[in-house]
């Protein structure tokens, strides 16, 4: 629309049903203050309130701009601009629209024509999803152009934005606000059970290592029984045949023979003694170890090793000494049990113990309990290592012991011995100064020793 | 939010008159279609008469309302008569291309009174307590008002 300049009065915006209504009283009033007559008034009325309608209805929201429209010097009217983010009009209707030829299918299909009749001057700007924009220009006869104009400035307080759309602007405004804020916190909550959910998949992968891991642990354990056991028959036959040897009974033998039986005889008996480890370990491992406790003398049980011992002492001349109170009261034990136990810590004790050392066994009662210990005068022990020195398979790896023969699993089974018969062991140790071994079994009842 | 406003529906003999005095929003207009539908069915009423003399504005929406009332109140069997139309909004009507189909419109509440009586043919005897006279006397203090 060329050669017309407009100033702007306002906007009511359209949200509500009831907003159709506001416009048409604010136009209403508005052509009425500007002097149109009463015909007029009702078609600018009627014309605005189609166009109020199309934006509620097409787009939900929009705003009907009022202005005063100018052009020369002689025109003077309403100029009123609807405009709204609806879906838009296609451009055939559009061009059927403006031809006056289009028909709604729904109302009473005048709408758009109609309002096009009723006024002056009229353009539709409108694209696909872009929403739609009408402009309609209703002017005043040149008559009455002259003394409107006087009256412009009072025309702009009857459209001024009200207080109730500020209003609804604002909690429009802190509504966005708040489904943004929403939104976020429906994102943080998305991520949260994202990364919940990876956790648990995690969780599920680590408890089946678990379970896998178990299970092999279990696989392990029996075949160190099974094979142990199987280890052990062919053993038991080999060490019988050297006994056949080394007992004569099968002539004698030359000197060079003799030596090579001899190590025949040692090599088996350290592995009949690894493969009783390993059983034993593994027994204490699954708990199937079961112990026959009964009243047991430690006297008589260390002279009886005191044999064998005193054999191995003698070769490294090694002082094997004995201090076993003669009123000891005896012990509830496993007499087999306790008997490996002491020999594991004497034989220990003999094999870490330079020539010339001294090892000592003592017992003394310490309440419930009776305390033994065993003393040597050995290499000692690092101190790094005696934390892990009761663990399986640990043998010490100071430098002192290294070379020496052992499975690292006498002290391992030694400790699990002593805690089975409600003991405990513990070790004080210093590097080349020697290592004390000490460990507690219980008083035997009276209802047992009777 | 905007209460409904209400029009009031009154009932004077067999006919039912309908004074509309404000400018209507939308459901205003929608829930007066409904209660002059439900007052014929309750009232067993022959005339819908609805005056429109203070309206200053029939767009194509209230247009269309007027028209769906007056067809569906004839499937009721009742007649409708728009009285009093100021003659801006007839003009806007027209030029608008609005034809207010199905509806016969009328100057005033006593033309219309009298058109109903002459459809109905209706006999002040049958009428029992109602007459002509009362309801004529009605329509011009609603005129007045």
């Amino acid at each position: 629309m060329e050669g017309i300049t407009s100033t702007r009065l306002g906007e009511v915006y359209v949200r509500r049903e009831a907003d159709i209504v506001k416009v048409r009283e604010r136009v209403r009033q508005l052509a009425r203050e500007m002097g149109f007559d009463s015909t007029t008034q009702i078609k600018i009325t009627t014309a605005v309130s189609e166009l109020t309608r199309n934006i509620y209805e097409y787009a939900k929201s929009g705003a009907i701009m009022l202005a005063v429209a100018e052009r020369g010097a002689n025109s003077i009217g309403l100029h009123i601009t609807a405009r709204d983010d609806g879906p838009g009009i296609d451009e055939a209707r559009l061009r059927a629209i403006i031809r006056g030829s289009y028909r709604s299918p729904s109302g009473m299909g005048v709408g758009l024509t109609g309002t096009r009749r009723l006024m002056d001057e009229f353009d539709i700007a409108s694209q696909p999803d872009e929403g739609t924009r009408v402009t309609i220009i209703k002017w005043l006869p040149p008559a009455e152009a002259a003394a409107a104009r006087e009256r412009l400035s009072g025309l702009r307080e009857l459209v001024t934005t009200d207080e109730d759309d500020s209003a609804y602007e604002e909690l429009s405004r802190q509504n966005r606000d708040l489904v943004a804020v929403l939104g976020e916190l429906e994102e943080k909550r998305e991520q949260l059970e994202q990364l919940n959910r990876k956790l648990e998949e995690s969780n599920h992968e680590l408890n089946e290592a678990n379970a896998k891991l178990r299970e092999l642990s279990e696989m392990k354990e029996e075949f160190l029984a099974l094979t142990t056991h199987d280890l052990r028959s062919p053993l038991t036959v080999i060490s019988g045949v050297i006994n056949f040897f080394t007992s004569g009974r099968l002539g004698d033998l030359t000197v060079e023979q003799k030596n090579m039986v001899t190590m025949m005889e040692r090599n088996t008996q350290n592995l009949i003694e690894l493969v009783n480890d390993l059983l034993d370990a593994s027994k204490l491992e699954s708990g199937t170890m079961r112990l026959e406790f009964s009243s047991t003398e430690l006297r008589v049980l260390v002279s009886e090793l005191h044999e064998g011992m005193e054999h191995m002492a003698q070769e490294k001349g090694i002082t094997l000494e004995e201090k076993i109170p003669e009123d000891l009261p005896p012990l509830r034990a496993d007499r087999a049990k306790l008997r490996r136990v002491v020999v594991n810590l004497l034989s220990n004790a003999l094999k870490f113990t330079p020539n010339g050392g001294r090892v000592e066994v003592s017992a003394e009662p310490s309440g419930d309990m009776v305390r033994i210990s065993v003393k040597d005068t050995g290499v000692g022990i690092q101190p790094d290592d005696l934390a892990r020195l009761f663990d399986k398979f640990e043998q010490a790896r100071s430098r002192a012991t290294r070379g020496e023969k052992g499975t690292g699993l006498g002290l391992y089974i030694t400790r699990q011995l002593v805690e089975l018969h409600g003991g405990e062991i513990e070790v004080q140790s210093e590097v080349g100064r020697g290592s004390t071994f000490s460990f507690t079994i219980p008083v035997a009842d009276k209802a047992m020793s009777d | 939010m905007d209460g409904l406003q209400r029009i009031p529906i009154l009932k004077v003999g067999r006919v039912l008159i309908v004074p509309i005095q404000v400018d209507m929003d939308d459901q205003t207009v929608m829930h007066l279609q409904e209660r002059i539908l439900s007052e014929l069915e309750r009232t067993g009423a022959r005339g819908v008469l609805i005056d429109i003399s203070l309206l200053e504005m029939v767009d194509s929406f209230i247009g269309r309302v007027l028209s769906d009332i007056a067809a569906m109140a004839r499937i009721m069997d009742a007649r409708t008569v728009v009285v009093g139309m100021q003659p801006a909004v007839a003009i806007t009507l027209v030029e608008l291309g609005l034809e207010l189909r199905g509806v016969d419109t009328v100057l005033n509440v006593d033309e219309g009174i009298k058109l109903l009586r002459c459809e109905f043919d209706f006999n002040e005897e049958d009428e029992g307590e109602f007459s002509w006279g009362e309801l004529s006397a009605f329509a011009e203090q609603i005129n007045r008002s």
